[in-house]
């Protein structure tokens, strides 16, 4: 379990966020929104101890991350895997080396054995075909899904997606989509989404935290986040959808979209 | 007025350097002496133009600012050069503070940096498999550059030395023996380390510069890894340990591209320069330019880690990161050949 207590960051003078506090179970999806620029990211770098909050705890278990010692902070890092924005690859080594790499530092698996587990990582990401490609030949979603392969491969108990879809084309952010829920279905892996893809938030999420005006603005559930009457989240839901060349979420999100075809019809009158 | 500068209508030297005294050193250049011949004297002095009628010390701000300008603010920016308004600290020593207290913070990142990367120096087998890449990145593909380098200075440095020696009564042999210790003491082990800061400390600094923005440093520490001991221990340490063999590989060929311009041009008979190299030769100007490269090969690989390892903002950091990491690598070979001059010789 994660549990974030008055976390306040900033940098300099300018404030990120202040006083956030909410609490992840075990298991559980998390979708991390709000514009960008508004801290998501950094919020998410301080929950395995990448940055240091200028206030406020971060509880993984009870332990709080931040006052580790540099092994055990080592350590407790192992426990989490995680997709950077830009994938983060290594690029001085190629696709399969970048999944089996954490596999031959951590572990004392035999060659056989790191092929095998690679080959099964790549295979779940759809790309067991690529694995010899340098990371240069890879494209943005092959990146990314090549970044996930290798944040899973020690079978993380926690695993961070900073925005995993910005960027891709809707099919290929689908399928990351579909294999955010699979992995948190199947290995039953505690995630935390970082993103402003509404489509991708109401696809995974379970809790939905709103970072806005410096402070976590709104926390609650899927179905909280359908019916709520907070009008900045509102708001960046509907705008959400008005990108999404106004197609509805859901038949019955309530957003003041047309639902259907026969409701547009109706006010033409006969 | 306290210091005339005009005594007699003769410019006295001793009042003007009190005025400067007075003025600059307490910062205080703007306090006007009206109708005096000594603000004139003053603007024309400072090199500045009356018509703006209130004096600025540009340059004495700019002078101050200059390593500022161009090392980098603390934010490892390097900023252009603004006019006088655009600048908060109007005070050259607020500025001359400001750096100071910069370059500690600085020079305080630096250690820290280099004790974290001392103290995990134990894990060899995070770091074992980058040191023997490193070794070759650093000491094998430099060899090109290092015998090309060896070999011009030696014989640029035996037809010059010919040259000066023409007309006079020295012996031939004289000219074997300058050229050689010169590369023992001096060149092999500056000049080459010159080059090196070019062409190590700059793909260090962009390799890790790189790293460090797209996040693949972050990546590292994610996974469990101490970023330090996999990134900048195996580098250093391939300085270390290659920067002396190439020092080695520079005198050799400084040496014999001394003997063979010798030969060529017949400005020296090859007898002559091989019993006047080992004339004067003594084992312990080997010893000192082995020693100067093993500092040089720390100096430029530890720069370079460290401007890598902390760029930030994208490629233009990267740049502003891999152009410091030279310049600094440089700058502090030659303040380091220096120090060790005069702390071993």
């Amino acid at each position: 379990m994660i549990e974030i207590r008055n976390l306040t960051k900033s940098f300099g003078e300018l404030t990120i966020w202040e006083d956030v506090s909410f609490s992840v179970a075990d298991g559980e999806t998390l979708a991390v929104i709000g514009r960008s620029g508004c801290g998501k990211s950094v919020l998410l770098k301080h929950l395995n101890a990448l940055m240091t909050p200028n206030r406020g705890e971060v509880l993984i278990d009870g332990v709080n991350i931040h006052q580790q010692d540099y092994v055990s902070l080592r350590k407790l890092r192992q426990r989490f895997g995680i997709l950077f924005q830009g994938s983060a690859l290594f690029d001085s080594i190629n696709t399969f080396e970048n999944v089996a790499f954490p596999l031959r530092y951590f572990t004392n698996h035999d060659e056989e054995e790191i092929h095998r587990k690679v080959m099964e990582a790549l295979e779940m990401v759809g790309l067991e075909s690529s694995a010899e490609k340098e990371t240069a030949e890879l494209s943005g979603g092959m990146r990314k899904r090549v970044g996930l392969a290798r944040a899973m491969i020690l079978k993380p108990d926690y695993l961070m997606y900073d925005e995993p879809t910005s960027g891709l084309d809707p099919e290929t952010a689908d399928e990351i989509n579909k294999l955010i829920i699979e992995l948190s279905d199947v290995l039953k892996i505690t995630s935390i989404v970082v993103t402003h893809d509404m489509h991708s938030v109401l696809e995974v999420a379970d809790k939905v935290a709103f970072l806005n005006r410096q402070r976590l603005d709104w926390f609650g559930s899927i179905e909280e986040l359908r019916k709520s009457d907070h009008e900045p989240l509102n708001r960046f839901v509907r705008a959400s959808e008005y990108q999404m060349h106004r197609d509805p979420v859901e038949a019955d999100s309530g957003y003041g979209v047309p639902q259907s075809e026969d409701e547009e019809k109706r006010g033409e009158g006969p | 007025m306290a210091h005339s500068l005009v005594t007699d209508g003769r410019v006295s030297v001793a009042g003007f350097v009190q005025t400067f005294v007075d003025r600059g050193i307490n910062g205080s250049f703007r306090r006007k002496e009206a109708g005096s011949d000594a603000r004139k004297i003053e603007i024309l002095s400072m090199g500045m133009n009356e018509s703006e009628g209130e004096p600025s010390p540009n340059w004495a701000k700019n002078f101050v600012l200059l390593p500022t300008l161009l090392f980098g603010n603390k934010n490892g920016e390097t900023e252009p050069i603004r006019q006088n308004h655009d600048r908060q600290a109007d005070d050259p020593r607020e500025a001359g503070t400001r750096f100071m207290i910069y370059a500690m913070q600085e020079l305080g990142k630096y250690t820290s940096l280099l004790y974290q990367a001392l103290r995990s120096s134990t894990e060899v087998k995070t770091y074992r498999k980058n040191l023997v890449h490193e070794l070759v990145k650093v000491g094998y593909d430099s060899l090109g550059i290092i015998v090309l380098v060896g070999l011009f200075t030696g014989a640029v440095l035996t037809i010059q030395t010919a040259y000066q020696l023409e007309l006079s009564f020295i012996p031939l042999t004289t000219i074997g023996s300058i050229v050689s210790e010169s590369i023992l003491i001096e060149l092999a082990a500056v000049i080459s380390s010159l080059v090196l800061a070019g062409k190590v400390g700059a793909r260090i600094a962009t390799e890790l510069g790189t790293m460090k923005v797209s996040e693949q440093v972050d990546a590292l520490e994610s996974m469990g890894f101490n970023s330090v001991t996999f990134l900048v221990i195996p580098r250093v340490l391939a300085g270390l340990l290659m920067f002396p063999i190439l020092y080695i590989v520079a005198s050799v060929c400084g040496i014999g591209g001394g003997l063979v311009a010798g030969i060529l041009t017949g400005v020296v008979p090859s007898s002559d320069f091989i019993t006047g190299a080992q004339m004067f030769f003594t084992p312990w100007n080997v010893l000192f330019g082995f020693v100067k490269s093993f500092v040089f090969g720390f100096v430029i690989t530890s720069i370079a880690c460290y401007k890598g390892y902390y760029a930030s903002g994208g490629a233009e950091g990267v740049g502003t990161c891999t152009t410091q990491a030279t310049v600094l690598g440089c700058i502090f070979v030659l303040l380091a050949d220096f120090m060790l001059a005069v702390l071993l010789l």
